[in-house]
């Protein structure tokens, strides 16, 4: 007799289970980071205090709950919504903690079992949907067969209107205990068949996640939408150390698919934000009001007006970006690009002066999208409206009049004292000694070198003063410093010496995963670097003066090398890397592409099948119209041993399936030796059924029939008694066969 | 061919009328034939519960959110869903496929005194157990309808019996039936009912009642010396027969039984005191409709009282025959009867011959019942 658990087990059982289930939303919940007051830990705390002593919780009287917690939670409710009225998101998500953590301590009967299993739902699904993080995945993959066992007890446990309302005794509990009746009741069959099931529900859901059909609906309503704050380092206002700070931070904030890595072939500059305008080393973009920004609604955007991929170096597979959530609301983009696309229509900024562009916000989840032909030039093209601005000042500035602080005159605009601005025309008298005005790329040149070689590259720089403006000082005092010195510095130095210059921050270089084939761009990755004005081609030139690999030249492309990713690190993330190529970006194109190559499988299945049965029949009749040899005559040995193979494997096969099936309990019932002797005896049946058998034979057949019953429906016996048996049975009706 | 399970396990009764009939149930009209072809042999009714109604609710709500925001994470958890949905379907069949059941009904069941009626349950699957079922059972017999779970799982090849105790109020026959199968396995979102047709019919003997009647005292006694050829109680061997059923084991003859190779019963000679002989007479004119319940209920009382002395000889019905009651399986026969026994028009009144030791019954007032030994007021109902 099988033990089974008792009804005060189960229900024990079913509360703690729910309680596993409540902590797993909370789980998905705290990935939110929006929930504050502390609420998510200390419920998480709370509830595993409860976990591993529940009869702590259930010594607590019922009327505390009803008369108590409920007033306390509404009251708290209210004034949450009150407060926070401009944001829903965090005080309902406050809301559903604490009901979650109400209705999971509380007693409940069934309904309340299924409001907690609902808000365990709400909870995962929310934040999976504003994450849309590989941890969801995790999440629900571990939320459905809790909550189907949960399911199954609450099931089980509904034995009627006495059963609702019934409350198990807690006095006695022990955790391990019911651990150990658990694992003692479920033998290893239910783990497996529970597995089994668990597998399956998982492959219908699968089946299901791809054949929903997706319609293209063009709008789309955007999910709940979090305020979330970007990186200080990519946001309109850089101070100096932001970028810096990003560095620190190894996490990845850029998946790229692409064709191949040979596809880069320069070290590529991720650009995110040009700041143009300067003020007491704090670099900022020009105001939102200007006339830099356009503001657009649209799926795919064909490039720039200037600087497009020519069409012979165009290449037919797209770049899709996979940007991670809190980064920025500007994208990471290469210098040049044919077209960009979303995934949907999407809100958007474009600053085509600077090339950059923008979301609507900061996204709190991975945003994807593609770009074809990404080209990483160190030149590219000004705008028409720059090149006019520049000749315009550059005719006009003998004249004395002002700078008007507009951009792209914010290039060249230099916010420092007169003290200030001697130092760096110092500087530039001492670099441009001999030379009137050299080019941009030989300016840039001799800056990038002279900032290298009296500067080392440092992530805690020296000599800023605390008075004036830092980047000069840091040129005056300094002799270390990062990135963002170098190319301030370069800034105010070209600006000084009447280059139109900017700040550039983003990324720079990347790793490649070799687990998965993607490129991974790390926050480490994050850089500032500089662009200058030639006006000699209205061209923007890009200049990094960061000590590195590169050439001083900024002309000059180096080669480059990547870090290849393995181990087990890289391992998972590919598979977030995974997570959003197959199921974050499936949609109706990827559906259609499957239909299609399974529609092309099967076909060339047919295809192949229809061509082995022609030749087969080709061949059989072949052989049919040829005369009989020897090596016919052995080919046809040859087909019937395989024939007398392939029935003793089935028969191994039948052995093996039961021996499954009494693993599961059944193997009396259906053994082949019961299954052999009924089919035995039915022969026998209608061979005595026939008319003219002599006596003995009729006798023998007889005493053969009741072998067979004994085999059939008594006792277990061994093959070799069953096989002797069987072997005189064949014998007999064989015999008896051929005198007839 | 067999048509139900109960069939399947009788077809070897050839007791039964209509064994031998050729076609047992005959259906020569088309329209039903063709739906018996296509109709299952068990109804299925399947309703939607809270849960199943908050999964189709929470199930569109994702799906127009999906479809709105165009998030694959909501299309991920709507398929996790309807896959939940299709795998509690298919569960749900198996947790009924190759479940046997049958309904046993309480044997000498009496009014007022419990009973317990028995659903027989097979689970005749190799794998797969079978769980959360309730079986709905009713029967007129009873005021409310029963409810029996299972308890626990029964796994495969794994037989149970669950009980569902019954107190009926009134003697009679009554059908019990076994009208529907029910169960919410495996997630509680669909409840499935196999409305089934499973019905046994029970007979309620009347209610063990107190009377005021000298049982062992009462009667004519038989003369010294008379012979006492004739059967009963006693202890002189009269003669030997073959067993039949309803005898006593202590009336088994083992020595006989050795030598024949079959059971063989002792008869034995009756006692020196004389047997009485019950008549019952259920004029509708006589007996009003309380009265005839008591009537009944006395009858059964007394005639089980005076078998147990060895001091009932025959039971006589109306005009039937006098039913002579010498084993415990005459005396439930008796009892069968008068659990059936109805009252009837004055013309159907016959004559009687009046007999020694003959004991009738009369109504008294206030619904009570008389007792009459040869004419004369022997004993009544206690009525207190």
């Amino acid at each position: 007799m099988q033990a089974k658990l008792t009804s005060d087990e189960l229900h024990q059982l079913k509360w703690l289970i729910g309680g596993m289930l409540t902590l797993l939303s909370l789980w998905a919940l705290s990935g939110l980071d929006l929930i504050g007051f502390g609420l998510n830990p200390l419920m998480i705390t709370v509830l595993c205090i409860a976990l591993l002593r529940p009869g702590w919780v259930h010594a607590i009287p019922e009327s505390f709950w009803s008369r108590v917690a409920v007033p306390v939670i509404l009251v708290f409710v209210l004034i949450d919504f009150g407060l926070g009225f401009t944001s829903l998101v965090a005080p309902l998500m406050r809301m559903v903690i604490l009901l979650l953590v109400y209705r999971t301590l509380a007693p409940r009967n069934r309904r309340e079992d299924l409001q907690m299993l609902l808000l365990c739902l709400f909870g995962i699904i929310v934040s999976g949907a504003l994450t849309v993080s590989l941890l969801f995945a995790i999440q629900i993959l571990l939320f459905t067969p809790v909550a189907m066992i949960f399911l199954l007890i609450v099931c089980l446990l509904d034995q009627g209107a006495e059963s609702a309302n019934y409350q198990p005794s807690w006095k006695s509990f022990s955790l391990e205990q019911l651990i150990k009746r658990v694992f003692h009741v479920l033998q290893l069959r239910a783990f497996l068949v529970g597995g089994l099931l668990f597998v399956s529900v998982v492959a219908i859901s699968a089946g299901f996640f791809i054949l929903i059909p997706r319609f293209d609906l063009g709008q789309t309503i955007p999910f709940m939408q979090i305020d979330t704050k970007p990186r200080s380092g990519f946001s309109d206002t850089v101070s100096l150390d932001s970028v810096s700070e990003i560095i620190e931070d190894q996490s990845i904030a850029l998946r790229i698919d692409l064709p191949d890595l040979a596809a880069i072939h320069s070290l590529p500059y991720w650009r995110i934000l040009v700041l143009d305008n300067y003020q007491a080393g704090t670099f900022r973009l020009s105001e939102k009001k200007s006339n830099l920004r356009k503001y657009s609604k649209l799926r795919e955007f064909f490039g720039w007006n200037k600087g497009k991929v020519s069409s012979n170096s165009r290449e037919s597979v797209p770049w899709t970006f996979y940007f991670e959530g809190d980064v920025s609301q500007y994208l990471p983009l290469p210098t040049s690009f044919q077209t960009i696309r979303f995934t949907k229509e999407q809100a958007i900024e474009l600053l085509p002066d600077l090339r950059v562009i923008s979301l609507d916000a900061v996204q709190k989840s991975a945003f994807s999208y593609q770009i074809d032909d990404p080209s990483w030039a160190v030149r590219a093209p000004a705008s028409e409206s720059e090149n006019e601005a520049f000749d315009d000042y550059f005719k006009n500035q003998d004249s004395e009049s002002k700078i008007p602080l507009t951009y792209p005159l914010t290039t060249l605009d230099l916010p420092v004292d007169d003290d200030e601005r001697a130092l760096l025309t110092e500087v530039n008298t001492r670099l441009l000694r001999n030379t009137s005005k050299p080019s941009a790329a030989e300016y840039s040149e001799r800056v990038t070198a002279h900032l290298r070689n009296n500067y080392r590259y440092s992530l805690k720089p020296t000599g800023i003063q605390r008075s004036g403006d830092p980047i000069v000082s840091w040129l005056v005092n300094g002799s270390a410093g990062h990135c963002e010195l170098y190319a301030g510095a370069f800034v105010l130095l070209a600006r000084e010496a009447g280059y139109p210059a900017r700040m550039v921050v983003g990324y720079v270089g990347g790793s490649w995963n070799s687990v998965e084939d993607f490129f991974v761009v790390r926050n480490s990755n994050a850089h500032a670097w500089a662009e200058i004005y030639d006006a000699e081609t209205d061209e923007w030139l890009r200049v990094d003066p960061t000590p590195g690999d590169s050439s001083a030249d900024p002309e000059v492309v180096m080669s480059v090398s990547f870090e290849l990713e393995t181990g087990m690190w890289a391992w998972v993330d590919s598979l977030r890397m995974q997570w959003y190529r197959r199921v974050i970006s499936f949609d109706q194109e990827d559906q259609v592409a499957l239909a299609t190559s399974l529609i092309d499988i099967g076909d060339s299945f047919l295809d192949k099948l229809s061509a082995g049965v022609e030749k087969l029949l080709a061949q059989v009749k072949d052989w049919l119209s040829q005369p009989l040899s020897y090596e016919s005559l052995l080919r046809v040995g040859l087909i019937l041993g395989v024939c007398f193979g392939l029935y003793y494997l089935w028969r191994i096969f039948s052995a093996g399936s039961a021996r499954l099936l009494w693993f599961f309990g059944r193997g009396d019932a259906l053994s082949p030796i019961r299954r052999q002797a009924s089919s035995y005896m039915q022969k026998v049946q209608v061979k005595m059924n026939q008319t003219g058998m002599g006596d003995a034979y009729v006798e023998t057949l007889q005493t053969l029939y009741s072998q067979l019953e004994a085999l059939r429906f008594g006792e277990n016996v061994s093959s070799q008694v069953a096989v002797s048996v069987f072997k005189k049975t064949r014998k007999a009706l064989w015999q008896k066969t051929f005198r007839l | 061919m067999p048509h139900s399970d109960v069939d399947l396990k009788n077809w070897h009764n050839w007791t039964d009328p209509d064994f031998f009939a050729t076609v047992r149930q005959h259906e020569s009209r088309v329209v039903p034939l063709f739906l018996r072809q296509i109709l299952p042999a068990r109804l299925l009714r399947t309703r939607m519960t809270l849960t199943g109604w908050c999964l189709i609710v929470v199930s569109l709500g994702l799906g127009l959110a999906a479809y709105n925001t165009a998030s694959n994470i909501l299309f991920l958890a709507l398929s996790l869903l309807l896959g939940s949905l299709i795998l509690s379907g298919i569960l749900s069949w198996i947790n009924f496929r190759k479940l046997n059941w049958n309904l046993r009904v309480p044997s000498n069941l009496r009014a007022g005194d419990a009973g317990v009626a028995e659903v027989d349950l097979v689970n005749e699957k190799a794998v797969f157990p079978s769980m959360s079922l309730c079986f709905q059972l009713e029967s007129e017999m009873v005021a409310q309808k029963g409810t029996v779970y299972l308890k626990n799982t029964l796994n495969p090849g794994e037989s149970r019996k669950l009980k569902w105790s019954v107190t009926p109020q009134k003697r009679g026959q009554f059908e019990l039936r076994l009208s529907g199968v029910r169960s919410q396995f495996p997630f509680g979102f669909l409840q499935k009912t196999i409305v089934g047709n499973l019905h046994k019919n029970v007979i309620v003997w009347p209610a063990h009642i107190e009377y005021i009647f000298p049982i062992s005292s009462g009667g004519q006694q038989l003369s010294t010396g008379a012979v006492k050829n004739r059967l009963g109680q006693g202890s002189d061997l009269l003669n030997i027969r073959p067993y039949e059923r309803g005898d006593a084991l202590r009336s088994i003859h083992w020595k006989a039984t050795a030598r024949t190779g079959q059971l063989m019963i002792r008869q034995l000679a009756e006692e020196g005191e004389s047997g009485y002989h019950l008549y019952v007479h259920s004029d509708a004119v006589v007996w009003g409709e309380s009265h005839f319940e008591q009537l009944c209920a006395l009858v059964c009382s007394l005639a089980e009282d005076l078998f147990r002395c060895g001091r009932l000889k025959t039971v006589k019905l109306n005009d039937s025959y006098p039913l002579p009651i010498r084993t415990k399986h005459d005396l439930h026969i008796l009892f069968d009867q008068v659990a059936l026994l109805e009252r009837l028009d004055p013309s159907a009144n016959a004559f009687v011959n009046q007999q020694r030791n003959q004991l009738t019954f009369g109504p008294l007032s206030e619904a009570g019942v008389a007792i009459y030994l040869e004419g004369n007021y022997a004993g009544q109902t206690d009525i207190r």
